[in-house]
């Protein structure tokens, strides 16, 4: 075993045995630290015996094991940034909506008679 | 203002009048760090139409300060959000106003507002919900070869993702109709909004008009415009929309 084994096996075991028990105490949903543990066992079994992800990617139909990896990492990563760019839209909406009603209730017009018909207007704005 | 143009102006001042009842025309214009020329654009507008507003969208400068030196109302946002956010926020105060026709129009002085009358007049004669500025239909002096390349790509990106045939998709002068604007809920802050207006109008079935209107172009409006590379990112983003909604 190499020292690179060595160091990551015991390491990724240990993450998904937190994950584990995180997932039992109730901090993470069923579906997410199931995911979560069957994803770090992988790697950690993956690690220790590299030849088998190769037996794997044949067996996918992909010669290699690194160009297994290789794949799943570019779509993974696909897959992150859909998943973040989602979150940040709906982010982005919100603060607008928040944004956009502290802008209308402070409206104010260059002329003498602001004040009157702003008393007027703020039964009329639209809520986000 | 020139004598000429003062005329021109309460000629179409006039024409509004007849076209929409005056105070039924509502006009927003979105405004970022506008202060050095925000004035002569308020001052062309109120000779033209009673009712505006501009969304000074979390200048920096002292554009705000200015626009309350006019009859006009102004909406602040605390922070930048980008001109389509603006745009909502604008067509959010009309409504509530109770305007009948609302209208777009670009802070940097690009639109004339002899366009708005045209605009508006055309709404009423075609039954139409949207009238949508074209320069490529009416003018556009001093636009530079890039910025006529630019626009035509845009045109052909909207045409393959919107399936909307348009001259020039991304006009800032557009008229609507109160039902028109009451179905647009822009939801993408920045510069896509121009091509999410036209899918909204689409997917309401609202029927659109394309007007012949001029833009002028300068040294000042060309200072601020798109260029290249803002086209790239507008239409990297403009297909992340349609994995991401």
């Amino acid at each position: 075993m190499t020292l690179f084994q060595a160091v990551l096996t015991p390491s990724c075991l240990l993450v998904a045995a937190v994950v584990s028990v995180r997932t039992m105490r109730g901090s993470l949903s069923r579906w997410s630290g199931l995911c979560w543990t069957v994803t770090w066992l992988s790697t950690a079994f993956f690690i220790a015996a590299p030849m088998s992800l190769t037996t794997v990617a044949r067996w996918l139909g992909i010669g290699r094991g690194a160009d297994l990896v290789l794949y799943f990492a570019v779509l993974a990563g696909l897959g992150i940034v859909l998943y973040y760019y989602g979150r940040f839209r709906r982010l982005e909406v919100l603060v607008t909506g928040l944004i956009r009603r502290e802008a209308l209730e402070a409206a104010r017009h260059g002329g003498s008679s602001a004040s009157s018909e702003l008393h007027a207007m703020d039964s009329n704005l639209p809520r986000q | 203002m020139n004598r000429g143009t003062s005329r021109g102006l309460e000629d179409t001042a006039k024409e509004v009048a007849l076209a929409s009842s005056g105070d039924e025309t509502w006009v927003i214009v979105p405004a970022f760090n506008e202060g050095t020329r925000i004035l002569r654009v308020l001052d062309e507008l109120t000779a033209v139409v009673a009712n505006v507003v501009v969304v000074d969208d979390g200048s920096e400068d002292d554009t705000g300060f200015h626009v309350l030196t006019r009859p006009v109302w102004l909406v602040t946002h605390p922070a930048n959000l980008g001109q389509g956010a603006a745009i909502q926020t604008g067509i959010d105060f009309a409504l509530a106003r109770g305007a009948a026709y609302v209208v777009t129009f670009d802070a940097d002085g690009q639109h004339r507002p002899q366009d708005i009358p045209v605009l508006v007049s055309s709404l009423q004669r075609n039954e139409a919900d949207f009238a949508l500025g074209s320069r490529f239909l009416g003018s556009a002096t001093g636009m530079p070869i890039s910025r006529h390349i630019l626009l035509k790509l845009a045109v052909l990106v909207t045409r393959v993702l919107s399936g909307v045939k348009l001259t020039d998709a991304h006009n800032g002068l557009r008229a609507m109709t109160r039902g028109g604007a009451a179905s647009l809920q822009i939801r993408h802050n920045r510069m896509e909004h121009a091509s999410e207006i036209i899918d909204q109008i689409r997917h309401c079935g609202r029927k659109y008009i394309e007007v012949p209107v001029q833009i002028r172009y300068t040294a000042d409006t060309l200072a601020k415009g798109q260029r290249m590379s803002d086209a790239i990112g507008l239409g990297l983003r403009m297909l992340l929309r349609r994995v991401v909604r």
